[in-house]
């Protein structure tokens, strides 16, 4: 079998990969227009925001203190400003509602368009991928590309880039205004941000460091419980219940202290941010001060009032994009992972002009087939083979011989390394893969049942079949009877992968599931673990069943499978040793005869 | 779940909060500290803007102030502003660092304390669990009993470091904040407080159709992520059946649905708002008027007023909208903390009487008219068999016969519900629960094993105190050592869930090992060789007999041919016994033994694995 990588390799974040940005953002590009409209809303939603401060400063300037204006020469009173800087405020702020509502509406549309797009797009390619993808990872790096890292970046898309956008302009907004207000002003402030920012982000990193470590102590004890719960037997029959309490309160106090060291640093965060501020502000009063008792100033209270809003308005943003900033390049940093899947090149596919396979009658040819899972491994070494239509061959042999491996060439789970396979004596490489497999039925060792009821699992290969058809097939393999004493039959759910069914349970679904789609070549890996026997009678039972009128290969353990085939094929050395009837393999007394004589007894594995 | 009545509700938590009263009331008079001080830095900030600035930019000054500091700087001079501003930058540095004082000592002082009495009340969950029968927790998933010891727990720490303390951090701040507006003018503050109760339903309202909304995205998730990961671990399932296009089809239904019903929420969230825009808006308009109104024809306000009150009645807005928040997301964390309490305060199942017995270290051990009834089905019926100390005991049957349960009686894993379980002529019952299982060395069907050192796994029984030549011992008793030598860590392999995946023999045989490190009296193994090979099992169950010589042994299993040793055997169908004797006696009576034991060994001669090449299990 190939190789699989190592589990705890870590998926630490890494950095980021342009070219993977720039393929990740052609999935924007059927939405341009959208986002140009979002984008054009933002701007003008982070100026208007900003309007009603200022016209509050002109009420307080020229209406509370009942002055009224003069405005190029026209004179109105306070009453008729009011009215109009009352209309002007409501105007402003109702449109930045307006607005608020629609690019909330279409950033999260667009957002989530794009990763639903990308994620169909991983999907898909994920279809296409051969076995020896698989092979050579964890499920779990495979599912993580297409679900976790893609979540994480709707996320980002649809709120995470947006507040930073809207956040910077905000920010470039306010500082306009404040330098319009009075230019030296304003520099007091910005210096007041620098070290604000500068401690702001020393904090976050040991707030960072810090939750990091909680993880992993809370990661700690959630894996103890979980063992815990599994090992529950265990844990009593040991007598184990007051050690184990004392390991649990120990994780829950080392989790306790990783919990406050956050805080510790956490709540310095509101201080700063504010303490800095209002530090800031107070050192305006003094050069506001020093500025109008020098009369080089002209502003007035309602713009220092103004100036003290749009102040306070700053830090919020600041702090946000540099939060908002971490998260979107940790989205970013996995994007690398998931466009990897897209460029991954598929070993087993169509080639070009493929044509669809014709019914089969079931002639199945090996032609000096070579192959190996890895460059340089050798697996099968000039392997030639003539099988009709309808007879069964058993594959045996020492473990890691290769009889799995001949079994997965018939279906072009991988490619020959030199020669070819062929059925009614076509190259199966000149099918389509879809024609292929859907006339070749396969059942492995270990049966996979989906969430689901039962019927849908017997289903499963042929959508179109009836009721009727799939309890026909289940009654024919033996499975009705267990069925029908389930809670809701062939509608009982079937949970966490089948896991309430026995092994022997599973099988007979599998056998059901295989025996629906009526194939005329059949591929079977016989499971080793022994079961009761009850069950085992009635799996030997389906297997003649399933096996009868195709042309079947069985990787076989059982003597009286092996001995029923029509012929029996010993593979040892990278091919095929012996060949022959049962009988006739006994009378040469050679390899498949020793083996035979050495199992008098029972089982080996 | 048992159908008993919920006693009592939420206030059954207290008891593991109750320790923290003396800082929780340190944490609220700090809030208040807090929440006076955030204030009075506005109340500085007004003066300084009325009477420094205004007077110095030509405005209008009026005497006194509605301000609580005027009284620092009556003493001096209206036109000595370096003097006041001075004074009031004083108080506004003294007064912010008492605020972020207040804030950062409240907080630390509250996380730890909180945690403390979340780790209070998961403990107990946590020992209850353990103290739990098995039977008992049986009845729930996996799932929920993870969350009794981690969600719901977390659910009632915010109950209690969250929820409550923004709550009445909120009441405070809407109090205070009104109280400061009064002082300015009695009746404006009545308007926006009007608008607020309005806000408060609105929110309320938002609260609840978001939370439905986010529960459907959820499922909706769950239902995308279970495709998924079907999708990729039974990948050669859909290679076989060539069902990529389906898989495509059904993947598409979900993700879209996925999409569509975050877009759904973003809708959801827009439309509200928009209302708590609108609110705002009303708020802040209302001020201005009755702003500009008291200014002008009213009794006058100073610009310092006026920018108090606009701030005050839009932070009051606010804090009702987050009050209303709260309101909802309480409600729903007290379902999860309920649930927790409840499973705390169920009774055990199986629990000691007063003044137990301790088992003795030759036990005998009787079957006396013993049956069993789970889940309305009866699954052992009139079960009577002695097994005197020192006797090697056979129980055979089929699966789903009865032969665990006899195991799981031995273990008082349940109680019998006819009929009695004895020891030493005793009731079981009548003995202390730990002695009951300590008597026992207990290998279960379901191996498992803990994701520890195979040394920590053969000497769980220990614990910390492991007793090498113990473990050699055992590992050598059950062919364990055989394989330990080709690992390359030797014992000190790390096996189980997240360590090296063993083989099912290997585990097996590592099981073995840990019971025969117990020693017990009694030996109980239940099928625990279905993944050995004929010849280790024969080696293992020589081995125990010998180890075991003097002390009692019960194998269940369904391989006739490895009772074959035993003194006794006891064939179950059905939770019945269908047939009892010594080996001999029951081959010469060619009854269901007999049949067994023949159509086992044709099979044998007849239907043999083929063996594979390597000795040692893969």
């Amino acid at each position: 079998m190939a190789k699989r990588n190592r589990y705890y390799e870590d998926e630490k974040t890494r950095k980021i990969d342009k070219k993977a940005v720039k393929r990740a953002l052609r999935f924007a590009i059927p939405y341009k227009a959208l986002i140009i409209k979002i984008f054009i809303a933002m701007f003008i939603m982070s100026f208007i925001a900003l309007l009603p401060t200022r016209i509050l400063a002109i009420i307080v300037d020229n209406v509370i203190t009942a002055k009224g204006i003069e405005f190029f020469g026209v004179k109105i009173d306070w009453v008729a400003l009011a009215i109009m800087l009352v209309g002007a405020y409501a105007l402003a702020e109702g449109s930045n509602a307006v607005f608020s509502y629609f690019r909330t509406k279409m950033m999260a549309k667009v957002g989530h368009s794009i990763v639903h797009d990308m994620r169909h797009a991983v999907y898909e390619r994920l279809q296409l991928l051969a076995f020896d993808y698989y092979d050579s990872r964890p499920n779990g790096k495979i599912l993580v590309r297409a679900t976790t890292y893609l979540d994480e970046l709707a996320t980002v898309y649809s709120s995470g880039v947006v507040s930073i956008i809207v956040d910077v302009f905000k920010i470039i907004f306010i500082v306009v205004w404040l330098m319009l207000v009075d230019f030296l002003l304003a520099l007091v402030i910005i210096a007041s941000v620098i070290p604000m920012m500068v401690l702001l982000t020393a904090i976050r990193t040991a707030v960072a460091r810090r939750r990091r470590k909680y993880r992993e102590k809370n990661s700690n004890r959630t894996a103890y419980i979980a063992e815990s719960i599994q090992g529950q037997l265990v844990t009593n029959a040991f007598n184990r219940k007051d050690k184990n309490m004392e390991i649990f309160k120990d994780l829950d106090n080392q989790r306790r202290k990783a919990w406050t060291r956050i805080f510790r640093v956490n709540e310095l965060t509101m201080p700063v941010m504010t303490g800095m501020f209002r530090l800031g502000i107070t050192v305006v009063y003094w050069v506001a001060f020093f500025l109008i008792s020098g009369g080089i100033s002209s502003i007035t209270p309602g713009l220092l009032v103004s100036f003290i809003s749009y102040s306070s308005m700053l830090p919020m943003p600041l702090n946000n994009i540099s939060s908002q900033l971490q998260e979107v390049m940790n989205a970013v940093a996995n994007l690398e992972s998931v466009m990897d899947v897209l460029q991954t090149e598929p070993t087993v596919k169509d080639k070009e002009n493929a044509e669809e396979m014709p019914e089969i009658v079931g002639d199945v040819k090996f032609d000096h087939v070579c192959f190996g899972y890895e460059k340089g491994q050798v697996v099968l070494a000039d392997v030639n083979f003539e099988v009709p239509a309808g007879k069964t061959v058993a594959l045996v042999g020492p473990t890691g011989s290769g009889k799995t491996s001949i079994v997965n060439l018939i279906n072009r789970f991988y490619n020959v390394n030199e020669g070819a396979v062929l059925i009614d004596g076509r190259d199966i490489s000149d099918y389509t893969l879809y024609s292929l497999r859907r006339q070749i039925g396969v059942m492995m060792q270990d049966s996979f049942i989906f969430s689901g009821t039962i019927i849908e699992n017997i289903r499963y290969g042929r959508q179109d079949k009836t009721d009727e058809e799939c309890i026909e097939a289940a009654k024919l393999v033996g499975a009705h009877d267990f069925i029908s004493a389930l809670p809701n039959g062939y509608y009982t759910e079937t949970i966490e992968q089948g896991g309430r069914l026995s092994t022997g349970q599973r099988q007979l679904i599998s056998f059901a599931r295989v025996l629906l789609i009526d194939p005329k070549i059949l591929i079977l890996d016989e499971a080793t673990a022994s079961i009761d026997s009850e069950s085992e009678e009635l799996i030997q039972k389906a297997l003649e069943v399933v096996c009868n009128g195709r042309t079947s290969f069985v990787v076989a353990h059982r003597l009286s499978t092996i001995k029923n085939a029509d012929c029996i094929f010993y593979i040892s050395n990278h091919t095929i040793a012996e060949a022959g009837t049962h009988e006739s393999l006994m009378d040469e007394r050679g390899l498949y005869y020793d083996l035979v004589s050495s199992s008098k007894t029972n089982v080996l594995k | 779940m048992s159908a008993k009545k919920k006693k009592g509700g939420i206030g059954r938590s207290f008891k593991y909060y109750k320790p923290e009263m003396p800082v929780t009331v340190i944490f609220y008079i700090l809030l208040l500290v807090f929440t006076l001080t955030q204030q009075l830095v506005n109340q500085a900030t007004q003066l300084v803007l009325d009477k420094v600035f205004t007077p110095m930019l030509g405005g209008e000054v009026k005497e006194g102030s509605s301000s609580v500091f005027y009284f620092l700087i009556e003493g001096f001079e209206p036109n000595d502003y370096t003097g006041i501003l001075l004074t009031l930058t004083f108080t506004i540095v003294v007064v912010c660092f008492i605020n972020y004082l207040a804030h950062y000592v409240r907080w630390n002082l509250y996380h730890n304390s909180m945690f403390k009495a979340m780790t209070r009340n998961s403990s107990a969950g946590f020992r209850h669990f353990l103290d739990q029968a098995p039977s008992v927790v049986d009845r729930y998933k996996s799932g929920e009993i993870f969350n009794f010891l981690n969600g719901d727990v977390e659910s009632v720490r915010r109950l209690y470091l969250v929820f409550t303390p923004h709550l009445i951090e909120r009441v405070i701040s809407i109090l205070i904040g009104v109280y400061f507006i009064m002082r300015i003018n009695l009746y404006i503050a009545i308007p926006p407080m009007i608008v607020g109760i309005v806000a408060f339903f609105t929110a309320k309202e938002f609260n609840k159709r978001t939370r439905k909304k986010f529960d459907e995205i959820r499922n909706s998730n769950a239902n995308l992520n279970t495709c998924i990961q079907e999708n990729i671990n039974g990948v050669r399932v859909v290679r076989s059946f060539a069902t990529e296009k389906d898989e495509m089809k059904k993947f598409d239904k979900r993700s879209t649905d996925f999409r569509d019903k975050h877009v759904e929420l973003a809708k959801l969230q827009g439309k509200f708002g928009i209302a708590f825009a609108v609110i705002g808006l009303m708020v802040n308009l209302l001020s201005i008027v009755l702003g500009v109104l008291v200014a002008n024809l009213g009794g006058g306000m100073t610009v310092g007023e006026f920018n108090l009150f606009i701030t005050n009645a839009s932070a009051i807005n606010m804090q009702i909208i987050m009050l209303a928040n709260m309101v909802g997301n309480l409600q729903n964390s007290l379902v999860g903390g309920n649930r927790q309490l409840d499973f705390i305060d169920e009774p055990l199942g199986i629990d000691n009487v007063q003044n137990p017995e301790k088992v003795g270290d030759k036990p005998n051990l009787e079957f006396k008219d013993v049956s069993l009834t789970l889940r309305g089905r009866n699954v052992l019926d009139g079960i009577n068999f002695s097994i005197p100390y020192g006797s090697k005991v056979g129980i055979m049957g089929k699966t789903g016969s009865g032969k665990t349960l006899i195991m799981k009686l031995m273990n008082r894993f349940y109680d019998t519900s006819d009929g009695e379980f004895l020891i030493d002529g005793k009731n079981v019952k009548e003995y202390d629960v730990e002695s009951v299982r300590a008597m026992n060395s207990y290998v279960i069907q379901d191996v498992f094993l803990f994701s520890e050192t195979l040394n920590s796994n053969i000497a769980y029984f220990d614990g910390n105190d492991k007793n090498t030549d113990k473990i050699i011992h055992s590992s050598k008793t059950a062919c364990v050592d055989d394989f330990v030598d080709s690992l390359s860590d030797g014992y000190e392999t790390i096996v189980g869930e997240k360590g090296l995946g063993l083989s099912g023999g290997q585990k097996q045989r590592v099981s073995i090992a840990r019971a025969l490190y117990k020693d017990a009296p009694i030996m109980l193994l239940d099928d625990c060789t279905s993944a050995l090979d004929y010849e280790t099992e024969k080696k293992i169950i020589a081995n125990i007999k010998e180890q075991y010589q003097d002390k009692t042994v019960i194998i269940a299993t369904h391989r006739a041919t490895s009772v074959t040793f035993c003194d006794t055997i006891i064939f179950l169908e059905d939770g019945k016994i269908a047939e009892m004797g010594s080996p001999e006696e029951l081959i010469a009576k060619q009854g269901k033994y007999y049949e067994i034991l023949t159509t086992q060994e044709k099979l044998s001669n007849g239907e043999t694995e083929m063996p594979s090449a390597s000795k040692t299990g893969v």
